[in-house]
């Protein structure tokens, strides 16, 4: 009972002091890798809806195979994401500017933001307009295949700018770790869906 | 003589046997009481370390709750798919049962139906409701408040109790103003939080085209 008692005594402090000395790193509020964390999820979860919409509104086999890769991948990743905030004690949501974390904006890509929306609504780099999206639902068949990967290549390319930027500033190892995954993945992708939309006669959208 | 000093001598050496013994008593009994405080003493300290820990979370849980002013928390609210409509206990609904399909998050000029919003309540949106005559300047502030993440729906609400009202799973908040910093704290708080039964699940895919989302 003695040894028991003081070996929990004992572990208590211990715990504590490797905690406070060599532990995992618990990032700030402010932070690059919670901003990270949280505005990911938002800009992932437009690209599963996309990849979700296509997969209804489209026969092709290719198309729909990798907006099931897109979509599956992501969204594990999401879920990542979330466990990260959830463990370093952190909200979901933040008061903190959408995008604040980047404080290199000068790669911000708002030229496609219709002018008659309200300035802001502040959309991440790449993400697609609630038009685009709209026409997108629209869409069906070629049409469909076609609007996705122009929209998809472009927010594949917004999100690598935002995975590059916490690969090279995260403090903690795992987000530097998955921003890294993104990159390759979505290059290899992008070069996928340039291939695909040639085939179909089209071409990538800025 | 002999046989006197030797039983002189078995008598001291009894006297002296007992004498340790005594010793050896007292010495364990010490050893004993010293034992004892240890184990209680390590005893308590670990479960005062334990009883301080779980105080402490509990605590912390319970500012994290009542860190929002005026937030009304509601409990026992069951979360089946049921057709048609359903009567909800509050005003807006904070959570019950729904419609099988979830409101997609983001910025409705026009009302959208109880059972798909509470739906989204289920996954973790916070469901923002404004009265229709809301001064244009405050239903902006609220609808910027749609595109700053994915799960939350901004929607206008007839007969609201207030002319504002923010709610989430099992919780609400009445507010006059959309100025209110509460309602950005609310969000802190209970977005993809709080009592949500299905944290995880999406807020599109559903039905209804938001203005503005993500």
């Amino acid at each position: 009972m003695l040894v028991v008692a003081l070996a929990a005594a004992i572990g208590l402090l211990v715990g504590y002091q490797v905690n406070s000395d060599s532990g995992p790193v618990v990032p700030a509020d402010d932070s690059v890798d919670a901003g990270f964390a949280r505005d990911m999820q938002v800009h992932h979860s437009q690209a599963v809806d996309m990849a979700m919409i296509v997969r209804d509104n489209t026969d092709d086999p290719a198309v729909r195979t990798i907006a099931y890769d897109i979509a599956l991948t992501q969204r594990q990743q999401i879920g990542q994401m979330y466990a990260w905030l959830d463990i370093w004690g952190l909200s979901q949501y933040s008061q903190n500017p959408t995008m604040s974390w980047m404080s290199d904006d000068s790669g911000h890509d708002m030229e496609h933001m219709d002018d008659s929306e309200p300035v802001s609504a502040s959309l991440m780099p790449g993400m697609a307009t609630s038009e685009e999206m709209n026409e997108l639902r629209a869409a069906r068949g070629q049409d469909a295949e076609i609007l996705f990967l122009q929209l998809m290549i472009r927010h594949h390319m917004g999100g690598i700018e935002m995975a590059q930027y916490a690969a090279d500033h995260a403090e903690v190892e795992q987000v530097r770790q998955l921003a890294e995954t993104m990159v390759t993945s979505q290059t290899a992708e992008i070069d996928a869906m340039n291939d695909m939309l040639v085939e179909r006669g089209a071409e990538p959208i800025e | 003589m002999a046989s006197k000093q030797s039983k002189a001598s078995k008598q001291s050496k009894a006297k002296e046997r007992q004498e340790r013994l005594r010793e050896l008593q007292n010495q364990q009994k010490r050893a004993e009481r010293r034992r004892n405080y240890l184990i209680f003493g390590g005893t308590a300290v670990v479960a005062l370390l334990i009883i301080g820990g779980t105080a402490y979370g509990l605590m912390r849980q319970d500012d994290s709750v009542a860190g929002v002013d005026g937030v009304e928390h509601f409990t026992d609210l069951s979360n089946n798919h049921v057709p048609g409509d359903v009567d909800y206990a509050q005003n807006p609904p904070v959570g019950g049962d729904h419609n099988e399909v979830w409101q997609n998050c983001g910025y409705y000029t026009e009302p959208v139906e109880n059972v798909n919003a509470v739906h989204s309540l289920e996954h973790g949106a916070v469901w923002i409701t404004y009265s229709p005559d809301l001064p244009d300047d405050q239903v902006e502030a609220l609808q910027s408040l749609a595109t700053q993440g994915a799960f939350v729906l901004v929607t206008p609400y007839d007969d609201l109790p207030s002319p504002i009202v923010v709610s989430s799973w099992g919780y609400q908040l009445q507010l006059d103003n959309a100025d209110d910093s509460r309602i950005q704290q609310f969000m802190d708080e209970f977005m993809q939080a709080g009592d949500a039964p299905e944290i995880g699940a999406p807020c599109t895919g559903g039905t209804g085209t938001p203005q503005f989302s993500g």
